[in-house]
């Protein structure tokens, strides 16, 4: 058997195999149909022939005149088909003969029994003659079969003729017609294999044909759709971990970073606590005034380094949201006076003068009031540091707005920020200026915790500054703390 | 064709004659005729006759002591489904009943009377006399090389109304008056 691979051969071979029974059958069919009415249309034919030449030789019969018998048969010459006649007397005796002379012999010399029989190459017939209801004698007439099996043979020629022809005619003509069914799948199939080649999942299948194959490329495009749709998820969570990913690295930097500078902050003291330590080991016969003047560098450099450490650990709370907060009705305004009692001391010794404007009428908020003095005397001791001899620190409480709450400003009349330092004031360590020159000497820390208390409010932190007249540093505590901000970050 | 032997043995109650014995001894001859009659018959066609006589038909014989005898075998024979009868008839006018009339020799004197008499009648008429076809007589039988043989004029039976088919007339030693399509 033939391997017929793709489907127009396959449609090809069921097309013309189907046509070619179904011609067959048919042909058969009208074959046997065309044997049998001809063998019928034959013997009809004989059997009219041998009743009209019997029922004329009826008189010749009954008269016995062979010789008119005989010239009436011959007028059977006239039928090519008919090989002999012959007429029997009632009694079963040869009477009269039409046909050639080799036929004599031929020619039986009593008569075949009534009815016809096909033979190889003839067929004989045999009637009764009848004259008015009496049987006088036998008509038996031989007819050769070749005219008969000739126009069968032209026949079957015909038939096989018609067969070939269908089959050509089905044959070009599914060749043809089979490209609405092929050709979609042809399309369907190479759509395929270019999207495997190219992964390119955009590309849709432009069906039109039968309704399987549309409902097949519907389903192709479904599932191109699908995996386009998983490979931008697949993107898009991709994306998200690379963020992920890339905020985690800088996370780690940050954390190197964080613990290089933490490390040289806190380097610092320790080796100006351990140098002085040392010289007072080594003279001991330092006058008490110079010792004096030591010790209490030592004690202040303790000091800051506790100051760090203590400010590292809240930070540390804060981020990693283990911070304690106890939350109660606090007035901002006594917070704020409480405060600024605290920070008098140092403010007069440089002369400084810290105004207070609180608005009339403030409700409370709830809030840790210890976090609340940490943020204030931050912003205080900064606005004290940086404001010169004599200058003057404004402190403003107010409403605030959105969200509802209140507003704490601390305005100095220092040296200002500059603008490019504005958006750095508040991130760790960074201090403006040199902190070892300054008066006060901070941990670098005080803002970011600070940013990192409001943060868990709810509120914002933020400075405006003006070079050389001083700067505002403003923060928002809002009356709802909002949810799920436990943690500072 | 005008080789005409009569063979009886179709007639089965005398299957046992045969004509050719060939002599024209009375007995034997009138034997062949009598078949002979028995099968014109069959070849003749009659008008459409009256319901009454459908069933019979009626042979006479005009003037005649000894032929009715010897036709007499004939009387009461079934033939195409009918019954003949036979008769003698003295008087031609009493034959215009008759479905077939034989004449004999003796008749021949006032054979034109007799015919005369029958004319317009469908009458079958039969003779054994020479010259009688010639004169009218429809079906004549004659003797030639010893062999009972018949002449046929067909112009009388036409005029009275009688069918002889063409079988018969292909037979007939002779025919007198022309034969017409159809016969």
């Amino acid at each position: 058997m033939l391997r017929l691979r793709t489907l127009k051969q396959q449609l090809i071979l069921v097309n013309v195999a189907t046509t070619g029974v179904a011609l067959l059958v048919a042909l058969a069919l009208m074959f046997s149909t065309e044997l049998r009415t001809g063998k019928e249309t034959l013997v009809r034919d004989i059997a009219i022939k041998a009743d009209i030449f019997g029922s004329q030789c009826t008189a010749a019969l009954i008269f016995n005149d062979p010789g008119e018998a005989e010239r009436i048969l011959g007028a059977l010459r006239a039928d090519p088909q008919i090989e002999y006649a012959a007429v029997y007397s009632r009694s079963d005796a040869l009477f009269a003969s039409f046909g050639g002379r080799d036929l004599q012999n031929v020619i039986p010399k009593s008569p075949s029994p009534e009815g016809h029989r096909f033979g190889m190459d003839h067929f004989d017939l045999s009637r009764p003659i009848i004259l008015h209801n009496d049987v006088i004698g036998t008509i038996t007439i031989r007819a050769s079969l070749k005219q008969f099996r000739a126009v069968l043979l032209r026949y079957a020629f015909a038939s096989a003729a018609i067969l070939v022809l269908s089959l050509l005619a089905a044959t070009l003509l599914l060749t043809r017609l089979q490209r609405t069914m092929t050709g979609p799948v042809t399309k369907l199939v190479q759509l395929m294999e270019r999207v495997s080649q190219d992964k390119d999942y955009t590309r849709r299948a432009d069906v039109h044909g039968p309704e399987e194959l549309v409902s097949l490329a519907g389903s192709f495009n479904e599932m191109l759709t699908a995996i386009q749709n998983r490979d931008r998820d697949l993107e898009h969570s991709l994306g998200e971990l690379r963020n992920a990913c890339r905020k985690l690295e800088d996370l780690d930097r940050q954390k190197s970073d964080f613990i290089s500078t933490v490390s040289h902050e806190l380097r610092t003291p320790i080796t100006s606590i351990k140098a002085f330590v040392e010289l007072l080991m080594i003279k001991r016969d330092m006058k008490a005034e110079r010792k004096e003047k030591l010790l209490v560098t030592i004690s202040e450099e303790s000091d800051r380094l506790a100051r760090l450490i203590s400010s590292l650990l809240d930070l540390a709370r804060i981020e990693a949201g283990t911070m304690t907060w106890r939350d109660q009705d606090v007035d901002l305004a006594e917070t704020v006076r409480t405060t600024i009692n605290g920070i008098l001391p140092l403010a007069q010794r440089k002369e400084i003068t810290i105004e207070q404007e609180v608005e009339s009428g403030l409700p409370l908020v709830r809030v840790d009031g210890d976090r609340m003095v940490q943020v204030i005397m931050n912003l205080l001791s900064n606005a004290v540091k940086f404001t010169p001899h004599g200058g003057k620190i404004s402190i403003t409480v107010g409403h605030a707005a959105p969200p509802p709450g209140l507003a704490v400003s601390i305005a100095d009349t220092g040296a200002g920020i500059a603008p490019r330092d504005l958006g750095r004031i508040f991130e760790k360590f960074h201090r403006t200026g040199d902190a070892l020159t300054s008066g006060i000497e901070g941990t670098g820390l005080g803002l970011t915790i600070s940013r990192e208390i409001v943060k868990y409010y709810g509120g914002r932190i933020w400075a405006t500054s003006e070079e050389g007249k001083g700067s505002i540093f403003t923060f928002t505590v809002p009356f709802e703390r909002p949810v799920n901000n436990a943690s500072g970050n | 064709m005008f080789c005409v032997a009569l063979l009886v043995a179709c007639l089965v109650r005398q299957g046992s004659l045969s004509a050719a014995e060939g002599r024209a001894s009375a007995p034997g001859e009138y034997v062949v005729k009598t078949a002979l009659v028995y099968n014109f018959i069959k070849f003749v066609e009659w008008p459409p006759e009256p319901a009454v006589r459908v069933t019979t038909i009626r042979l006479c014989v005009l003037d005649s002591e000894r032929v009715p005898v010897l036709f007499s075998d004939l009387d009461g024979q079934e033939i195409m489904g009918k019954r003949l009868a036979v008769s003698s008839v003295q008087d031609a006018r009493e034959a215009g009943d008759c479905d077939i009339l034989f004449l004999t020799a003796a008749q021949s004197p006032r054979l034109p009377a007799v015919l005369d008499v029958i004319a317009g009648h469908p009458t079958l008429t039969i003779g054994d006399t020479a010259g009688y076809a010639r004169q009218g007589i429809m079906i004549n039988m004659y003797l030639e090389n010893k062999r009972v043989r018949f002449e046929i004029n067909v112009e009388r039976a036409r005029s009275a109304g009688l069918r002889i088919s063409t079988k018969l007339l292909n037979l007939a030693g002779k025919v007198y008056g022309a034969v017409q399509a159809g016969e």
